[in-house]
């Protein structure tokens, strides 16, 4: 077992090289960086600077020194840099406009400017060098600073992990009390009126968008009870009711969407258990339906169902964006959503680990609470 | 005439005896007439109604979905007529799911989302089966450290948080950018005019990159799925006989491995249509999506959610759509697997 334990630990490595090799990548495809959102978001101004440094560039690759260089020297090499660029867009620099000649200038101005800041935030590097050194620093626990806002990305993910952490155990926690007794009433009451309702109704849970529940509900306590919720996170720890009031709804919701599959399988196992011989024998020594139920047969369909429940993480994570940016709760996946639209390097590639490393751990025991509550798995 | 050798149920069995008291000829025995493919089909698609009307019903959906879809500007009006005067209008003769907060009629809107719906679904569904066929049988057949090798990159693929593959995928495959959230602005023109066929052009290549993006995400999981049914199927004494016969590996794939796992990957790919279904209304309502067409998850989103306290009709009428679109092809998939899958009962 613990032989199993430490071969699948090592497994992970791979896993989760491959997971930010993969993030890093997939990154460099994407059409603009973060540099393109700030400079286009009128986060920074600037770019005088800028052009006087590519002129001196220009100057010293003629062999000339910048800074003793004369006036026309100077008024040169800006003419030359600004033909260069006319003629990207097929403009002749004789015949070109005053405002064409200072459009192309401040084009050339933008550019080395938003090449400084790459250089500055390490954007400039090719593909390995930027995740080697990710890796490196990673490998360090230090998960670098997110680049809009500057803050340091494992500060933001200690901030958002447990928000999501509490909105998927709520979820997991309605799920599994809506699911486990109406999967039991739906094998117990096999093909009957009720089965055939409760596995439709298992279906519907399945097929409704969580976003349509959450505009209903909205909607319909603004309406009849004039109720609206409240728009701002508080921790729990600060202050439980407020928290709890915003976070619960939402909950109800996951774990209503949830409770489809949870309640299919905890269905399944049932009448799986309920055919078994231990079962007959339970009924033949005079046992109440009751105990054979509970006793008997749930315990032993509950080993399946248990594992399902972990491998719900990453059902978890997708489902919980869309409710998370309905109701304003500051999780992880809207962490995610937000460094995606801003291409946030460093935030991106720090949720993407955390929900790596959490499912296949959280894989990982669930394979080892299989092989304990049930004797006859052998872990090889 | 043809004959059919195999007949299915007591009744048919007792035809056959018929067959063999009648028969002249030796050959004939355990032979009967074969009824035309196009009665065939009815009868088991009749049978296949009965014994599932909810499944049935599903089936129904898929093809309303479709044929609204194919036949949405014959159906409906114009989805981007605005007539401010109608706006928010509940639902009346004229407008028989209300109007939304532009003036634009719902139902047009919801009867043009079908082509999205539909060209998503199915595009989506037969990206999945070829990537998951493609994956899983390789690596089920071939198993040893081939397996092993594409089973941990299975992992890596699996161990993405589905949202980011889509975000992501959505923001490189756009690089034509005209402004907006990740990329995916309005259209050059306000809105496509069905009336000249541009509709296709127009959202062609959006659809594209959602069917790619969600395909990719729906494709780790399958794999897994095919995987464990081509071992099983490898695991049967006759794929042993064909090796000894001396089967190349493509024959035995294609005539021993594939049509044994047919069923596995026609009921996946009916569920798999509900779950991508639901996953494109919900990447165009969080706006990444499909912009510049009507589409059942972008009508829910924006000022919806504000004015649905006064007009639920804007809430509800595509809620109900994409609702019942899943319902219907989650029942059709069960009702499948009942039929045709014994062994993946359960499942999901």
């Amino acid at each position: 077992m613990l032989q199993y334990i430490i071969r699948r630990i090592l497994l992970m490595i791979p896993t989760l090289i491959g997971v930010s090799l993969l993030v890093t990548a997939l990154l460099r495809l994407l059409p603009s960086d973060a540099v393109d959102i700030l400079v286009a978001g009128g986060e920074v101004q600037g770019g005088q600077a800028a052009f006087k440094e590519l002129v001196d560039a220009r100057l010293a690759s003629d062999g000339k020194d910048p800074a003793t260089a004369s006036i026309t020297d100077r008024a040169r090499a800006e003419n030359a840099l600004i033909s260069a660029q006319l003629q990207k867009d097929g403009i002749d620099f004789e015949k070109a406009t005053d405002p064409q000649k200072n459009a192309a200038k401040s084009t050339l101005s933008l550019e080395q400017y938003k090449d400084n800041i790459r250089k500055n935030l390490g954007l400039d590097k090719n593909y390995f060098e930027q995740w080697f050194s990710w890796a490196t620093d990673a490998v360090r626990g230090d998960l670098g600073h997110s680049i809009l806002g500057s803050r340091p990305v494992s500060d933001e993910l200690k901030r958002r992990i447990p928000v999501s952490v509490e909105l998927g155990l709520l979820g997991m926690l309605v799920s599994v009390v809506i699911a486990l007794p109406l999967g039991v009433a739906s094998a117990v009451k096999q093909d009957g009126f009720i089965d055939y309702g409760l596995r439709s109704f298992a279906i519907a849970m399945l097929a409704v968008p969580s976003f349509f529940i959450a505009t209903i509900v909205i909607a319909l306590s603004a309406r009849w009870w004039s109720y609206s919720f409240p728009v701002r996170y508080e921790e729990f720890w600060e202050n439980p009711k407020a928290n709890l009031e915003l976070v619960l709804v939402p909950a109800l919701i996951l774990g209503i969407g949830l409770s489809g599959t949870l309640l299919r399988l905890t269905r399944a196992q049932m009448l799986e258990v309920l055919r078994q011989d231990y079962i007959r024998t339970a009924r033949s020594k005079g046992l109440g339906a009751r105990s054979v139920i509970i006793r008997h047969a749930l315990r032993n369909a509950m080993v399946p169902v248990v594992t399902v429940i972990g491998l719900q993480v990453p059902v978890l994570v997708g489902g919980s964006l869309v409710l998370e940016q309905i109701f304003g709760i500051p999780g992880i996946a809207n962490y995610l959503f937000v460094s995606i639209a801003n291409r946030d390097f460093p935030a991106i590639i720090g949720v993407n680990m955390v929900v790596a490393v959490t499912i296949v751990m959280v894989n990982l025991l669930v394979d080892v609470m299989y092989a304990v509550l049930d004797p006859r798995v052998r872990l090889a | 005439m043809r004959y059919s050798t195999h007949g299915s149920g007591w009744r048919r069995g007792a035809e056959n005896i018929m067959a063999v008291a009648t028969s002249d000829r030796v050959g004939d025995i355990y032979l009967r007439p074969e009824r035309p493919a196009v009665l065939r089909a009815l009868s088991v698609i009749l049978q296949f109604a009965r014994r599932k009307p909810l499944g049935a019903f599903g089936a129904f959906i898929l093809v309303a979905v479709v044929l609204c879809g194919a036949f949405s500007p014959w159906i409906a009006g114009d989805p981007e007529q605005a007539t401010l005067s109608d706006a928010l209008a509940g639902p009346s003769a004229d407008h028989w799911f209300g109007a939304d907060h532009n003036g634009r009629d719902i139902f047009d809107r919801i009867v043009f989302g079908c082509q999205v719906t539909a060209l998503v679904g199915l595009g989506t569904v037969v990206l999945v089966t070829i990537l998951s066929l493609l994956v899983g049988v390789t690596s089920g057949y071939f198993g040893g450290k081939f397996d092993f090798l594409v089973q941990r990159l299975v992992d890596v693929w699996l161990s993405f948080p589905a949202i980011f593959l889509i975000l992501t995928m959505v923001a490189v495959l756009k690089t034509t950018s005209s402004g907006g959230f990740f990329g995916l602005g309005r259209g050059p023109d306000f809105g496509p005019n069905p009336a000249n066929g541009e509709w296709f052009w127009y959202t062609f290549p959006r659809t594209t990159i959602v069917i790619l993006a969600l395909g990719l995400v729906l494709a780790g999981g399958a794999s897994r799925v095919v995987r464990s049914a081509t071992l099983a199927t490898r695991a049967n004494p006759y794929v042993d006989a064909a090796v000894v016969v001396g089967a190349s590996n493509l024959r035995i794939i294609t005539h021993h491995i594939l049509p044994n796992i047919m069923p596995t990957v026609i009921v996946l790919a009916t569920l798999q249509l509900g779950t991508a279904i639901l996953a494109e209304a919900t990447i165009s309502y969080l706006g990444v999506g499909i912009t510049n067409f009507p589409t059942w998850g972008q009508m829910l989103a924006g000022r919806t959610r504000d004015l649905a306290e006064n007009h639920m009709h804007l809430a509800i009428f595509p809620g109900l759509a994409i609702f019942l679109a899943v319902f219907g092809f989650n029942m059709l998939g069960d009702a499948l697997r009942d039929v045709l899958d014994p062994r993946m009962r359960g499942a999901r």
